[in-house]
């Protein structure tokens, strides 16, 4: 069991760092925040594209308390800013382990599908497609 | 000029870190080792650099925040800020790489589009 430590959190640098991240997070919000609305026009996209949108507001959350603590050099703006943080890295961490997950299964299903005569399928489509009068 | 202000104990501030560390890791090894594949792609390598960096800068932040959350020293919180502030600055960097890149592919893929519109019609029409 790790026991907590008192630090300084107010200190000159970070806050002018904070200062710095909280543009650059903002702007990552935005852009998170519009690409979600534009995969929820697409219906299907809906279904993801909440979570693009949650990432997009705490981003936005995280920007504000960045400029909070940069500019009183309070610790709960600190606190606020590490929350938001830590649950943006969590959701984005879990996003990308779902997403490799999913690029497997279709990985090997793709073999599967080559591997039990998918190029014989192929072949046959082809034909057929050749046939068709548009 | 940041006018300096009192010190304070942040034993939540240094919690969040701490549950923050696992997932710097998983996202920095995930672009290390993606931008390691697109670097085998013969287009890849034009872009490859971008999540090679951002991995490299997560899992230096990572180290970073271990080292923080260990002995919370000064010096080590102002690092870890200025290595988060430029894990966003690359961030950025990429999310605006992108936007380009998908304004480009949507210029494209219109033009392909109603080239090949027009090429069904004159094939119709024949």
């Amino acid at each position: 069991m790790e026991q907590p430590v008192a630090v300084q959190t107010t200190l000159p640098e970070s806050r002018t760092n904070a200062r710095a991240m909280s543009g650059w997070l903002k702007f990552i919000g935005i852009v998170s925040l519009v690409s979600g609305i534009l995969q929820a026009l697409s219906i299907v996209g809906i279904v993801w594209a909440w979570l693009t949108i949650w990432v997009g507001i705490l981003l936005n959350q995280a920007g504000s308390r960045a400029r909070a603590y940069a500019d009183n050099g309070d610790e709960a703006a600190l606190n606020a800013l590490t929350a938001k943080l830590k649950t943006t890295f969590a959701i984005i961490g879990i996003l990308t382990i779902i997403s490799i997950g999913i690029g497997l299964i279709a990985g090997i299903v793709w073999v599967i599908i080559i591997a039990t005569g998918g190029m014989g399928i192929m072949s046959t489509l082809l034909e057929q497609l050749k046939g068709l009068n548009f | 000029m940041v006018p300096p202000a009192a010190p304070a104990p942040a034993g939540s501030v240094i919690d969040n870190i701490r549950s923050t560390i696992p997932w710097l890791k998983v996202m920095g090894v995930v672009n290390v080792v993606g931008g390691g594949l697109g670097v085998l792609t013969v287009w890849g390598v034009i872009f490859a650099w971008l999540p090679i960096w951002l991995g490299i800068v997560l899992l230096k932040t990572a180290r970073q925040a271990e080292a923080w959350t260990r002995n919370g020293d000064p010096a080590g919180m102002e690092s870890l800020t200025r290595w988060l502030r430029t894990c966003f600055f690359v961030g950025s960097i990429a999310a605006i790489v992108g936007l380009v890149l998908a304004a480009l592919g949507t210029v494209t893929a219109t033009v392909i589009g109603l080239g090949f519109g027009r090429w069904l019609l004159h094939w119709r029409g024949r």
